[in-house]
């Protein structure tokens, strides 16, 4: 019996769109939609772009997590009550702290990480108030991976994962004081790629078991094969630069799903656009795929990084790039860094096969990765 | 039906009463066992000698990791030679959320211009289990879950879904609740400190407090008793010897 649970509904919200089509076709396009941040003043940071949501803004006392939550749902579907609910942020209803500090109202509960499900909860009635993951850039990544688990363990027929993050001042200086933005959009795994861009977004993906699917008459997007989560256990910022703890990542996502290196055809990386991850990254892959020049590409060019809901919003372009044996190109790669010459491509590469590994790396040295399959 | 069975090797605790291990309690007599002083100031977190990073960690994550390595400690799991695949499972409420409000107030004063790297480091709930894997080698997932049922079993549950799977055979999970910020009036629910427990499929030091069960329906049982909770699975462990 196969037990790999499947993916029956996906929806998105990026700076790209207001919906997960329209995501994959921004993509496709070679669109970004990196632009100057207006949301609050740049001019004391070390960049002034990002990957911001069109008229997602602070206003009154509730957190702008809120307004993402109600677009991100608008035409998901039908949820089961009995569906149990995942969600992942790295800070959740930061812009509230921000509210607070500077003596504006605000309702402080929206600062906390375990409103987040409890606002998706409630708004989709569902019987659980669920829990959330917070793991750096890796959170939904995780999140995904025990949702699958869950489902391959019995312990669930359905989980909904639930991810986003904003871009707030508060995020935008941490990562300017770490000097870890790039002036111009984010290049990733470019030659001259000189840092990342900050993106916001959400996504909510619905795994469930494939008879209770089928009972209920759901299409399978894709499937979650395997997983891993493994941690450098070397730098506190910095990833390992020999990627150990990728590495080990994706092999224990290969091995639980009992496929090889051999079989992935496409990999959705993490793809940052700084200087050390991408060279880690680079260093994994090669030591996971040998000589086969696997095609890699990276969609923060185009969105930017959203952090916790990274993870999230990539399985899903992961699962409509296996759909369609198409990489989307990898946004701002004008040059590829030697190490990724062949791998990457700034035009969309067609593959074949049927499994693409997924990959998100974070502070902390987390590493996690998903092997997605067709449905 | 059972998912997995795994044995509770280890016990670390940092209260309003003090931290202690496992065996401590075993060595005491249990007195520690009776403590019910959930509230009051969380005593004074020693440095470790052996982490020279633990002195730019904020409160926080110096509790979690303090009580992470007296669980450890009190399994035998400390010392390390190569990195090992083990992983943490940390549940909090507030988290990091002292540092936000620290770190925040670096930027407001000079629009930025004085935003201060180190604590934003630690503004991540999750940062200190980073510091917990490199302390002790430990390559395992590692990720912090947030719930509005503060002290439900979630993470245990978690912790022994990991090791039904053979995401690894041994983990560390457990609460991490520093001081609430002083915007948020502290509640009764609150757990106040940390405490995290050793679990092994395979017990590495031939020792158990107990072993534990999960069922298919999410139940947790220690021998025939249900655990509804963190401490109420330590409290079981400790009276069982």
């Amino acid at each position: 019996m196969d037990i790999s649970p499947v993916i029956t509904n996906i929806a998105t919200v990026t700076a790209m769109s207001e919906n997960f089509d329209g995501l994959w076709r921004g993509l496709m396009a070679g669109n970004t939609a990196i632009r100057p941040v207006t949301r609050f003043p740049v001019k004391n940071y070390s960049s002034g772009v990002a990957g911001c949501i069109e008229g997602l803004n602070p206003s009154g006392s509730r957190s702008m997590l809120h307004g993402l939550c109600g677009r991100l749902f608008r035409n998901f579907g039908t949820v089961p009550s009995d569906t149990r609910l995942i969600t992942a942020t790295t800070k959740a209803g930061i812009d509230n702290l921000e509210k607070v500090a500077t003596g504006n109202p605000a309702d402080i509960q929206d600062i906390l990480p375990s409103s987040f499900p409890a606002v998706v909860s409630g708004m989709l009635g569902l019987d659980n108030t669920g829990f959330n993951i917070s793991a750096a850039c890796a959170s939904s990544t995780i999140a995904v991976s025990r949702a699958a688990a869950l489902i391959s363990s019995q312990s669930a027929d359905a989980v909904l994962v639930c991810c986003l993050d904003m871009v707030t001042e508060f995020i935008f200086s941490g990562f300017s004081a770490l000097r870890a933005l790039s002036p111009p959009p984010c290049r990733p795994f470019d030659r001259d790629r000189n840092g990342l861009s900050l993106g916001e977004g959400a996504a909510a993906l619905l795994l469930m078991r494939r008879d209770r699917a089928e009972q209920e008459g759901r299409i399978s997007l894709g499937t979650i094969r395997g997983w891993g989560i493994a941690n450098d256990a070397t730098h506190i910022t910095a990833p390992a630069r020999d990627g150990c703890g990728l590495v080990q990542a994706v092999f224990q996502a290969l091995k639980g799903s009992g496929l090889s290196a051999d079989d992935i055809s496409a990999v959705c990386a993490h793809g940052t656009g700084t200087i050390y991850n991408d060279m880690m990254e680079m260093t994994a892959f090669r030591q996971i795929f040998k000589d086969r020049k696997v095609p890699v590409f990276s969609i923060k060019g185009a969105i930017g990084h959203t952090l916790g809901a990274a993870g999230g919003i990539e399985a899903a372009v992961g699962v409509k790039a296996l759909s369609c044996r198409m990489a989307p190109p990898t946004i701002g790669l004008r040059a590829p860094m030697d190490e990724a010459a062949s791998w990457v491509s700034s035009v969309p590469v067609p593959f074949s096969g049927d499994y693409l590994l997924t990959t998100n790396s974070g502070f902390g040295g987390i590493n996690a990765a998903l092997v997605l399959g067709k449905p | 039906m059972t998912i997995v069975t795994a044995d509770i090797t280890g016990i670390g605790r940092i209260s309003p009463s003090g931290l202690w291990r496992g065996k401590d309690i075993l060595a005491t007599g249990r007195a520690a066992l009776r403590e019910t002083a959930m509230d009051g100031p969380l005593p004074d977190i020693p440095m470790d000698a052996s982490y020279p990073a633990f002195r730019r960690m904020d409160p926080y994550s110096r509790l979690g990791m303090t009580a992470i390595r007296l669980a450890l400690q009190d399994a035998g799991l400390d010392a390390w030679t190569e990195k090992r695949n083990i992983g943490i499972i940390a549940a909090t409420e507030y988290g990091c959320l002292n540092t936000d409000f620290d770190y925040f107030d670096t930027v407001l004063p000079d629009s930025g211009i004085g935003a201060s790297p180190g604590l934003f480091s630690y503004t991540l709930p999750s940062s200190f289990l980073g510091d917990a894997a490199i302390r002790f080698g430990l390559t395992g997932s590692g990720f912090v879950i947030q719930e509005k049922s503060n002290g439900a079993p979630t993470c245990l549950k978690l912790a022994l879904n990991a090791l039904a799977c053979g995401d690894s055979d041994k983990m560390v999970c457990g609460i991490c609740n520093p001081e609430p910020p002083s915007v948020f009036k502290k509640t009764n629910r609150i757990f106040a400190g940390a405490l995290f427990v050793a679990i092994e499929t395979t017990p590495a030091n031939n020792f158990s407090y107990g072993k534990v069960r999960l069922d298919t329906t999410g139940c947790i049982t220690l021998g025939k008793d249900k655990i509804s909770g963190l401490l109420a699975l330590v409290r079981h462990c400790l009276a069982g010897l």
